[in-house]
């Protein structure tokens, strides 16, 4: 849609012309009507050859979809029908999308020729992961003599996803239970597969290969080696997203989403099964899948996580059971401040889920550092996390400034389990 | 600025008028051309209108009958590059930045604009070798013209949507 409007130039110019011509008359000095007549005439012929330019405009980023703190090139083609001798342009870049280069921003003022495109590039780098629209241009055009301005909005819809970036793993929480399709996780049962388990008495089916002949030497009958099999598992990710942290440093839905994002990628590349649930305001979910679609659903469904207060009970009652599969492993990512989240951690945990917590902590203004309120505070979390590891869930804590590699083998090592799994 | 100031100091030159009120005016003009180039677009207006009449003032003064006088021409091309020129100072404060072709092409406006401007004002000049019609005929026809202008001023800026 474009908008014509009057410059600065036509009210002043009309004042002037107007007020002159009007002076001119009154006093009959043909001078003061030649000191008008540029200004008239100027508006005239500004109005008359003022005419809106068609303009079209591409906005095309080099990828669509990068990680947070990446930079991407975004290119914009400007095409005119007809010769325009100045056109401004802005890229209206979203909130948390910054440009690099050109320095000055992502403005310019250039002449078109008639139906030839002019390219223009731009890089920006993305602070804030979301899905960010690229799409918006403004476009000035001020033709003839600057009289009128004509201004478009131009909207196109070029979505850039930016993922979110809390480190690539090394070790992920690794399942107790196991599926029975092949994988990465190193199962409990005994069967085929690499990592040795024990040694036992030749029974009649076993494969010689499996023979140990050191063990069988020395004690004069035949052993053989057992081993555990690889299997893949399944993990459901559980986000609360009943409210945001403070906003002074990283709030906690933003550090929920960055975990989230690493354990899903991480746990797909072990082709475990991963599902995500996000329980606040709205409770949506992604039923556990593997591979490359899984992924790209739960970064979509990431990407569209909003914290939203609601007075409602919340629960995971009313999931569809394929949602929470038995025998999986559900990771919480929560800050522990809502009641209702820590009824859905006890719920899941007595309906026999193997479950984790990752503490998100808030961050307290630093105002009454010593306050009885602050020390309140405290003792309610450590209640909570006390609560939750006397039910058998493990509460490992995920503070603005650690590094969640680190936070993940801690908690890895505190479930009594090596958690690494064969990439 | 050093156009605006110029274009003060053009009756002063021309002379024939009392300088102490005519420096006052151009005093003004300058203030108002500083505030225009502050930010204040209105202020280019009040600058040419303070100009405007400094050069009256000479008018006045000499009253020759049905003699034109010459300086006029010039004094027209001073105003309206000193407006033009503050105009394009503000619209140049953007953002955007202007490529050669497009400064190239701006200059070459300029200068057209500027040439234009003296031709309209020698032609107006040329033309009313004769005293205008009488005043009240005058003022009525102005009257009209300056509504005229106004009103399509206002329906501009209210924004035709196409």
């Amino acid at each position: 849609m474009t908008q014509a409007f009057g410059t600065a130039r036509l009210h002043t110019f009309v004042a002037l012309a107007a007020m002159g011509l009007l002076v001119a008359l009154a006093t009959g000095r043909p001078e003061l009507a030649a000191l008008a007549a540029p200004f008239a005439v100027a508006l005239v012929v500004g109005i008359a050859a003022a005419k809106p330019p068609a303009i079209a405009v591409a906005v095309e980023p080099d990828t669509d979809r990068i990680i947070q703190g990446e930079e991407v090139g975004v290119t914009v083609t400007v095409t005119a029908a007809t010769d325009v001798a100045c056109v401004e342009l802005l890229l209206d870049l979203p909130r948390g999308v910054d440009v690099v280069d050109p320095p000055a921003g992502a403005a310019w003022a250039v002449a078109l020729r008639g139906r030839v495109p002019r390219v223009l590039t731009v890089t920006v780098v993305a602070r804030e992961w979301g899905r960010h629209d690229l799409g918006r241009v403004v476009i000035r055009v001020r033709p003839a003599l600057g009289v009128l301005a004509f201004e478009s909005n131009l909207r196109s819809p070029r979505p850039l996803r930016v993922l979110p970036d809390a480190g690539t793993l090394r070790r992920i929480v690794a399942p107790f239970e196991t599926r029975n399709d092949n994988g990465s996780q190193v199962a409990r049962a005994l069967g085929d597969g690499i990592e040795f388990a024990d040694v036992r008495p030749f029974r009649p089916g076993d494969r010689a290969s499996r023979v140990n002949w050191r063990v069988s030497a020395r004690r004069g009958e035949t052993y053989v080696n057992d081993q555990h099999p690889e299997r893949n598992a399944e993990a459901v990710l559980l986000l609360d997203t009943f409210a945001d942290g403070p906003a002074s440093g990283s709030a906690t839905l933003d550090r929920a989403v960055r975990a989230a994002c690493s354990l899903s990628t991480a746990m797909l590349a072990v082709r475990d099964r991963i599902g995500i649930v996000s329980l606040g305001g709205s409770t949506d979910w992604v039923t556990p899948g593997m591979g490359e679609r899984a992924r790209y659903m739960i970064v979509e469904h990431l990407l569209g996580s909003v914290a939203r207060w609601t007075e409602a009970d919340r629960s995971l009652r009313w999931l569809p059971p394929a949602v929470l599969p038995p025998r999986a492993l559900v990771v919480v990512l929560s800050p522990l401040a809502d009641d209702r989240m820590m009824r859905a951690i006890i719920d899941v945990r007595r309906r026999g889920f193997d479950a984790t917590v990752i503490e998100l902590t808030a961050e307290l203004p630093e105002e009454g550092a010593e306050s009885t309120a602050r020390r309140l505070w405290r003792l309610e979390r450590e209640l909570r996390r006390h609560t939750l590891e006397a039910i058998g869930v493990r509460v490992g804590t995920y503070g603005a400034e650690d590094p969640l590699g680190f936070v993940v083998a801690e908690l890895a090592r505190a479930r009594g389990r090596v958690g690494t799994a064969r990439r | 600025m050093i156009v605006g100031v110029a274009t003060g100091a053009v009756p002063l030159v021309a002379g024939g008028a009392p300088v102490h009120p005519q420096v006052l005016l151009a005093g003004a003009g300058i203030v108002a051309l500083i505030a225009g180039l502050f930010g204040w677009a209105t202020g280019f207006a009040f600058a040419a209108l303070a100009f405007a009449g400094e050069y009256s003032l000479r008018l006045v003064s000499l009253n020759r009958g049905n003699r034109l006088d010459g300086w006029a021409v010039l004094e027209a091309v001073a105003l309206f590059a000193t407006v033009e020129l503050g105009l394009r100072s503000l619209e140049a404060r953007t953002v955007a930045r202007a490529e050669r072709r497009v400064r190239r092409a701006s200059l070459g406006r300029f200068v057209a604009m500027v040439a234009g401007a003296a031709v309209a004002a020698f032609i107006v000049l040329a033309l009313g070798g004769r005293r205008l019609p009488a005043p009240t005929t005058g003022l009525a026809l102005g009257l009209a013209a300056a509504a005229a202008l106004l009103l399509s001023a206002d329906r501009l800026r209210r924004g035709a949507t196409r």
